[in-house]
């Protein structure tokens, strides 16, 4: 699909080094993760259908990089394929590279994926409510990557369970870790999981959907606080979400996925404030906001979410595309580059329409 | 607003909940879940009904409904006092009042086909004669919520989300209710789908001069659809105002917190906003409310009165009410009232 | 709302064309299912045809040994299968092919009857105490625990002194007998349909409790009832078979598997094992069937099942809408 940043990566490499803020050191990869051509795929009784369709991008240490999408952009499915948690069967990686400081994730034994999960990358879920062990206290799941992951006695475990609730802010810790996690309130749980994913300090968080289930004013905290740690901690941070109002705040650099694949890359300011591809532009102006002139009407999307099993031929977007031409339902557009930082999937020139 | 009747009229309603626990079921505690809530909801306008979760709002939605027993109170409908029907005339009832749930995929009987969903209010209320009539009349309310009536026929599993929350609406629709109550009608779907929905509920109601209560803790949403808006907190009733003035002057503490905390998608925007650091934790159990006003332990402006006695809901301008000391006009030896400021 | 009657003209079109696809798809509708049983379930059809070919000799049973299951032969004792006796024959020189056809019949009714039976007393007592909750519940549920606290076999022996053996006895107590546990399963299933928005939107519509009951509910336990009438059935003939072999069942002469197996199997069983290997063999096979056609059943009756993929498409949609919560 894209034969695209490997060489271009590389370049940037030695441009941007300088303003990279680890040190220095030679050769120091600037980027961490490179994922290369993913594919997964869900086979079922009549076939299979593809969830993740030829998808390449890369995390640069110390950004944010957010994959926006809504359903079926297979999204949360591209994380949990980089960590190899997909269900099999029916999930199959079928292709692809996913290079995570200098070792390919997808090549490695289980026992050595089992190594790097909760310890190298962490994984923070979107429902705080299950994915806490409702029968083992807060200090035990938050100690629990440790106890896999090093070789720590449980007096040092305990001494870096409180220090980790003091940096996720939750009042009076070492009573705190005695709870069981139906004595906390969601905004509680979610710093929890934060806790136990820095338990380790992965250089990769991947949040999918981090405050989801969560009030505004509690998303607002949480999200403030997960921008911290990881500058704090100089990790990356992949942040999977549908809320593009999310994404503007924290995220330097933003891919926005449709149908399973990248349809749009860029930085922050080019995605909002010069889309290129009609999805994206599409989405801004079906989000309703808060500082809208009033009696505007909003400009859905029309139609439906991509049915993954029945994609039409051509680009996967062009039944609710309102620039489709012929071109568009004949042939699906590679990833292209625009300029330095920003990529477009689309066979349309948006700046003409516009 | 006219002086007319109101089409719905709530006067102090209260929603208690008993806790019973321990071997022989004895009663625990009271979760206030409602606490002496009031409005009205006049004919052809939308009501928004915003806060977090636990403020209430769903549950008062579902008292209106008669779904849930109020403790308190009084629950009018175009006059009828319907707050203690039961029974036939509550069933009765319910054909004035309709319900458009959050969860598209939970709100539709997976083994009932399309048509038998949407006609069910028909046949409940024996609202047509005959089965040719009873179709057309779903065809037409289909074709109405932008479905294609051949699709009467199909399962509900076979749609995507946002269609399922069309059959919902047209079902809403059936018994050509007086208030169609949407509880969360948008926050299941996806954000391209949302703007359909928003838009539909729009139509419809300059359309059919449909009257909404519509319940949301999307502030965006809530603005785009909304005549008047009422924010809850714990149970209680903080800030009434219209729509405008409630967005350019929010003036209760916890109503302006709201706005600061909602991400707007513009990266500028995002930059220059500021997150009212003032409000930490989260909200409180309505099983022990704090005392006094609700909002005190999470309020940079809480004084002594705040910890000691409620604030009563004051009419500050017309149709804006506010339920804080901040603008108690005996107290006025406390902070002027805090300025009232948003970046656009 | 007076100006709904929006394009009902094109509606009207679409209804006509809507009604002939529909008729149409009617009659389709079993073949339909009978492919879909053969494609998707294969060890279901293959149960499917097991349970055909005993409902069949059951209800043919005279057409099939018309001899019938008690003509005595004495010449003829003992023998071993052979052309002229295909099961061989028992001790009173009784056909055993004969016995065990006639036997399948017995089988049929008393499994047919008591299963019935037992699954509408589960039924009403199931969604009557789980969808009326509270109190009524509660007192229903700890008659239940009593009722279970009792072994089956004392309640099934205590039920035949008193009424005295024969088959309506035995369908009576064990209808009884598996209804009442089984209401536990139904009700299990009914308090998690109940929670659905689905039924709270039927009754903020205005819709009884009898329709919400038979529209909502009913349809939506149907898997679980499905399943637990397939078990059952089979239960039932196995229990049916427990019974007689104790001699608490149906009495001789009358050719229940269960009764074969003991009275005539057991005693004769190193000089004529086919007396304990036929009975045996029928029951496993038929034991076996009904529980694999069951289910296919279930897995086939349910709406979101239908058409390709449906499983995977529906455990992907569930993940989707939690994204947006």
């Amino acid at each position: 699909m894209n034969t695209d940043a490997s060489g271009q990566g590389a370049a940037s490499v030695a441009g941007h080094v300088a303003d990279a803020d680890q040190p220095v050191t030679g050769e120091a990869p600037r980027t961490l993760l490179q994922v290369r051509n993913l594919r997964t795929i869900f086979r079922h009784d009549h076939g299979s259908l593809t969830a993740v369709d030829g998808v390449s991008f890369d995390v640069r240490r110390g950004e944010t990089l957010a994959i926006v999408g809504e359903s079926g952009s297979g999204k949360s499915i591209t994380a949990m394929s980089l960590l190899r948690l997909i269900p099999s069967p029916p999930g199959e990686i079928v292709d692809g590279e996913v290079e995570f400081d200098g070792r390919d994730l997808l090549e490695l034994s289980d026992e050595e994926i089992r190594q790097i999960r909760g310890n190298e990358i962490a994984m923070i879920f979107q429902e705080p409510m299950t994915s806490l062990n409702p029968v083992l206290n807060i200090a035990r799941q938050i100690g629990e990557p440790m106890e896999i992951h090093s070789r720590r006695d449980r007096d040092s475990i305990w001494k870096r369970c409180v220090d980790l609730l003091r940096q996720v802010r939750i009042p009076d810790p070492e009573r705190r870790l005695k709870a069981y996690p139906h004595q906390f309130s969601g905004g509680m749980r979610q710093r929890a999981m934060i806790a136990m994913g820095l338990a380790c300090e992965p250089k990769l968080i991947i949040a999918d959907e981090p405050t989801t289930a969560l009030d505004v004013t509690v998303q607002a905290q949480i999200l403030e606080l997960l921008k911290d740690l990881t500058r704090d901690h100089h990790s990356s941070m992949i942040l999977i979400t549908h809320d593009l109002g999310v994404v503007a705040r924290y995220a330097d650099r933003i891919n926005v996925m449709y149908a399973g694949r990248i349809v749009e890359r860029g930085t922050s300011d080019e995605i909002f404030n010069h889309p290129r591809h009609p999805y994206t532009l599409g989405l801004m102006e079906s989000v309703p906001r808060l500082n809208d002139s009033d009696g505007t009407r909003l400009r859905p999307i029309p139609g439906q979410p991509p049915d993954l099993s029945n994609l039409p031929r051509g680009c996967p977007f062009h039944p609710r595309c309102r620039f489709a031409m012929d071109k568009c339902r004949e042939a699906e557009p590679p990833l292209e580059q625009l300029s330095e930082e920003h990529w477009k999937a689309c066979w349309v020139d948006l700046d003409d329409k516009h | 607003m006219t002086n007319t009747e109101p089409l719905l009229e709530v006067d102090n309603l209260q929603v208690h909940f008993k806790l019973h626990g321990g071997l022989l079921g004895r009663h625990q505690a009271t979760v206030r879940a409602v606490d002496g809530v009031s409005f009205r909801v006049d004919q052809g306008e939308t009501l928004g009904v915003v806060g977090e979760s636990g403020c209430g709002k769903s549950t008062t939605g579902l008292a209106v409904l008669r779904m849930i027993d109020p403790s308190a109170g009084s629950i009018r409908l175009n006059g009828d006092d319907i707050t203690l029907y039961k029974g036939r005339q509550l069933r009765r009832i319910r054909r004035r009042l309709q319900m458009v749930y959050q969860d598209p995929f939970g709100a539709l009987d997976p083994r009932m086909r399309v048509l038998d969903i949407v006609g069910e209010p028909l046949l409940v209320h024996k609202l047509t004669s005959d089965r040719h009539a009873y179709r057309k009349r779903v065809l037409e309310l289909l074709d109405l919520v932008g479905l294609n009536p051949k699709m009467a026929e199909r399962y509900p599993h076979e749609f995507s989300g946002g269609q399922r929350q069309r059959i919902g609406i047209a079902r809403a629709l059936a018994a050509e209710p007086e208030l169609i109550i949407c509880d969360e009608p948008v926050s299941a779907l996806d954000v391209s789908i949302q703007a359909q929905i928003i838009n539909l509920l729009e139509d419809l109601q300059s359309e059919l001069g449909l009257t909404y209560l519509f319940i949301a803790h999307d502030l965006a949403v809530v603005r785009h659809i909304c005549d008047r808006i009422m924010v809850m907190y714990l149970g209680q009733v903080v800030e009434t105002a219209s729509r405008d003035t409630l967005y350019d002057q929010p003036m209760h503490p916890y109503t302006q917190a709201l706005l600061s905390a909602i991400p707007v998608p513009d990266p500028r925007a995002e930059t220059a906003r500021e997150v009212d650091p003032s409000l930490q934790g989260e909200v409180p159990s309505p099983v022990n409310p704090p005392s006094g006003c609700p909002f005190h332990p999470r309020c940079r402006h809480a004084h002594d009165a705040c910890r000691e006695t409620k604030p009563p809901l004051r009419e500050l301008q017309s149709g804006h009410a506010v339920a804080c000391h901040l603008y108690d006009p005996a107290a006025s030896e406390v902070n002027a009232p805090w300025p009232v400021a948003r970046p656009a | 709302m007076s100006n709904v009657s929006v394009g009902s003209a094109s509606v009207s079109s679409a209804n006509a064309a809507e009604q002939e696809t529909v008729s149409g798809r009617r009659r389709n509708r079993f073949m339909e299912f009978v492919g879909r049983l053969v494609r998707e379930r294969p060890l279901g059809a293959f149960g499917a045809a097991i349970c055909v070919v005993l409902i069949f000799t059951g209800v043919f049973a005279d057409v099939i040994a018309p001899e019938g299951y008690n003509a005595i032969s004495p010449l003829d004792r003992l023998k071993a299968p052979s052309w002229e006796h295909w099961f061989g024959t028992d001790q009173l020189g009784r056909d055993l092919f004969a016995r065990t056809v006639h036997g399948a019949q017995l089988s049929i009714i008393v499994a047919f009857a008591a299963t019935t039976l037992s699954i509408i007393i589960s039924a009403v007592i199931g969604i009557a105490s789980g969808y009326i909750g509270g109190r009524f519940d509660m007192t229903v549920q700890r008659f239940v625990d009593g009722w279970m606290c009792f072994p089956d076999l004392i309640i099934l022996i205590v039920a035949v002194s008193v009424l005295g053996p024969g088959t309506g006895q035995v369908i009576l107590v064990l209808g009884l007998l598996f209804g009442i546990a089984g209401s536990r399963i139904v009700r299990g299933a009914v308090l998690s349909v109940k929670e659905n928005t689905y039924v709270h939107a039927a009754q903020s519509m205005g819709a009884s409790t009898l329709r919400i009951l038979l529209r909502h509910i009913l349809p939506n336990v149907m898997a679980p009832i499905i399943v637990l009438y397939t078990t059952r059935l089979a239960a039932v003939i196995l229990a049916e078979s427990g019974l007689s072999f104790l001699g608490l069942g149906i009495p001789p002469p009358a050719p229940s598997w269960g009764g074969m197996l003991s009275l005539d199997g057991r005693t004769y069983m190193f000089q004529a094992p086919w007396l304990a290997i036929v009975p045996g063999l029928a029951l496993t096979v038929a034991v076996f069937g009904i529980n694999m056609f069951g289910d296919a059943l279930r897995d086939l009756l349910d709406p979101r099942m239908r058409g390709g993929g449906g499983r995977f498409i529906a455990r992907v949609r569930k993940r989707a809408p939690a994204s947006q919560r």
